[in-house]
């Protein structure tokens, strides 16, 4: 049984006072916080077994190697992915997916190649396409929305063509919430021979995702959207894929043997692994999967589509609010953006902040997407696994004096 | 911190009616006089725009418009600085720029002869929002350092 009260005490910032008052957080899309655990473990790596992974001879280098490695496995089994050597560690999504605009864009897209985005993607995955194009002479092409905020897939077919060498999509929108139909992507990618890059990081925290069931070839999440570190992102992809492609880094670890001319990367994953990569980070993450598993994926995602139904509901009840993305909650996550009474989401995060409400406001790295909506901001709330309805009834109470401050003088 | 002290009247005030606000629309540019000055800033983390259209001549600022998009407080310190700046001399409006920015920044302390910015003395306190007050200021002291540039050049 979910009990999202229990969880909260697993939390220990949720016990923090922000402005005098107890805090609400509703930024989950842009980091969620950690529990205990994964705050622990990462202290007990510095505190027990600090030591360089996969260099040392002695005894703490080879428990450092090994947890670290354990972990990989770890994130292997929680997307279902074939084997640990697929798995990997970057910064971040963002690294993950300019490794593979570089490591794999830069040596096999010519000029010509297509590479077919959305419209609704965030900036990280639409900049390095961008670089690769003025580079590369690659063409880009954006997938528009249909009104209710889902991908327009008559558009999507449309676009595709025997040029097309790469989809690079999204999975959940970090502002719309819309969860994009990935299956019936990588199938129609697949026929024409064209690989498909998933943009994990607002999907992977929310959605139970098995990548061999999915048969993507590319998935970038971040460890930090989902109860572990900052700083720790993973790229996924297939052996045959990852064997052909270069690493973006050069550097240390990511070697077999260096000369003076030349060099012989090392196996994958370390190839693109260059550098003394963040370790207590690594360890931080295997704990977080091992928080969500224990919560079950499909609980957590149960629990999200609970909530997200009663904030759609609360919210839809305002006078003057406009919320976008998807009305059918199948479509859905917890991501829901919003405008309200005309005030600019600046003022309405700020007004929400001393009441102790953290909610994101702006264009949340989603610029092409605000354009397309007529908008240049929004209100977002996103929602995790510690989240209450309490909460989003604060949250509608403190709109109301969003209301009451700027109904100034009429 | 209470919301009154953040949201004042004179800024609510100023943000549903923005003075000075709009283009100007004499845009002449006769020989020795420094034609119509436009500038743009864009606040690249929140999306918030600040044009302004100013007139400088003999060294006096004649006339300032300003549009824009963003929130209360950004647009109401723009309306604020035109009120301002208007009829002022360069040189007095670069200091009045500088000095407020020291202000914001926490450098210095508001004097009673601000007049309406002694409403932004609360948002010194939230400093996510110090950017939104001086945006207006910084694109203005871009667009003086042009005419002097000009003027010098």
């Amino acid at each position: 049984m979910y009990d999202v009260y229990k969880i909260r005490n697993d939390f220990p910032i949720l016990k923090e006072k922000i402005n005098g008052k107890k805090l609400v957080y509703l930024d989950n899309a842009a980091t969620t916080q950690k529990p205990l655990s994964v705050i622990n473990a990462t202290s007990d790596y510095y505190k027990h077994y600090n030591a360089n992974v996969h260099r040392g001879v002695y005894t703490l280098g080879a428990i450092a190697t090994q947890e670290y490695e354990r972990i990989r496995k770890k994130v292997a089994d929680f997307i279902g992915a074939e084997e640990s050597s697929c798995i990997v560690f970057t910064k971040g999504t963002t690294e993950a997916i300019n490794l593979v605009a570089y490591g794999w864009g830069r040596k096999f897209l010519r000029d010509g190649d297509e590479v077919i985005l959305t419209i609704m993607e965030h900036h990280s995955n639409i900049v390095p396409w961008q670089i690769l194009a003025r580079e590369r002479g690659i063409k880009l092409k954006f997938i528009p929305l249909r009104d209710d905020g889902t991908l327009d897939m008559d558009s999507f077919y449309s676009s595709i063509s025997e040029d097309t060498k790469l989809i690079s999509i999204t999975y959940v929108s970090n502002v719309l919430g819309t969860i994009n139909p990935i299956g019936e992507i990588v199938k129609i990618a697949h026929n024409i021979r064209a690989k498909v890059l998933i943009d994990g990081a607002q999907g992977i925290p929310s959605i139970p995702t098995n990548v061999k069931n999915l048969d993507v070839d590319f998935l970038a999440f971040s460890a930090h959207k989902m109860l572990g570190p900052t700083g720790i992102g993973i790229l996924y992809s297939k052996r045959e894929i990852l064997e052909e492609m270069e690493p973006l880094l050069g550097g240390g670890e990511m070697i077999k043997r260096v000369s003076i001319f030349d060099s012989i990367w090392a196996d994958i994953p370390y190839r693109f692994e260059g550098g003394t990569p963040n370790i207590a980070g690594v360890i931080g993450f295997g704990e977080a999967i091992d928080y969500l598993n224990n919560l079950g994926m499909d609980e957590v995602f149960k629990h999200e589509k609970i909530l997200t139904a009663y904030a759609l509901e609360m919210l839809s009840s305002l006078d003057g609010i406009t919320i976008y993305g998807p009305k059918d909650i199948n479509l859905r996550s917890s991501i829901i953006s919003f405008n309200y009474k005309k005030v600019h989401p600046h003022d309405v995060a700020t007004i929400l902040d001393q009441n102790g409400i953290a909610i994101r406001a702006g264009h949340h790295c989603a610029q092409p997407l605000h354009d397309a909506l007529g908008i240049s901001a929004s209100c977002r709330v996103s929602l995790y696994v510690y989240n209450t309805k309490e909460e989003i009834d604060c949250l509608i109470k403190s709109l109301e004096k969003v209301e009451k401050i700027f109904s100034y003088g009429t | 911190m209470e919301l009154e002290e953040i949201y004042k009247e004179v800024i609510l005030e100023h943000y549903q009616n923005p003075r000075n606000y709009g283009e100007i629309p004499y845009a002449h540019s006769s020989e020795g006089i420094n034609p119509l000055c436009k500038v743009d800033g864009e606040n690249p983390i929140c999306g918030d725009a600040i044009y302004i259209q100013f007139l400088v001549e003999d060294d006096k600022l004649e006339d300032i418009k300003f549009t824009g998009v963003g929130c209360a407080i950004s647009q109401a310190s723009a309306s604020i600085m035109t009120e301002l700046v208007k009829g002022k001399s360069i040189e007095d409006i670069r200091s009045l720029i500088i000095r407020f920015k020291r202000i914001m920044e926490g450098k210095e302390d508001f004097t009673e002869d601000l007049g309406d910015l002694l409403a932004f003395e609360g948002i010194r306190r939230l400093p996510v929002r110090i950017k939104c007050v001086l945006l207006a200021w910084e694109v203005l002291l871009e667009g003086i350092n042009k005419i002097s540039k000009r003027a010098g050049g």
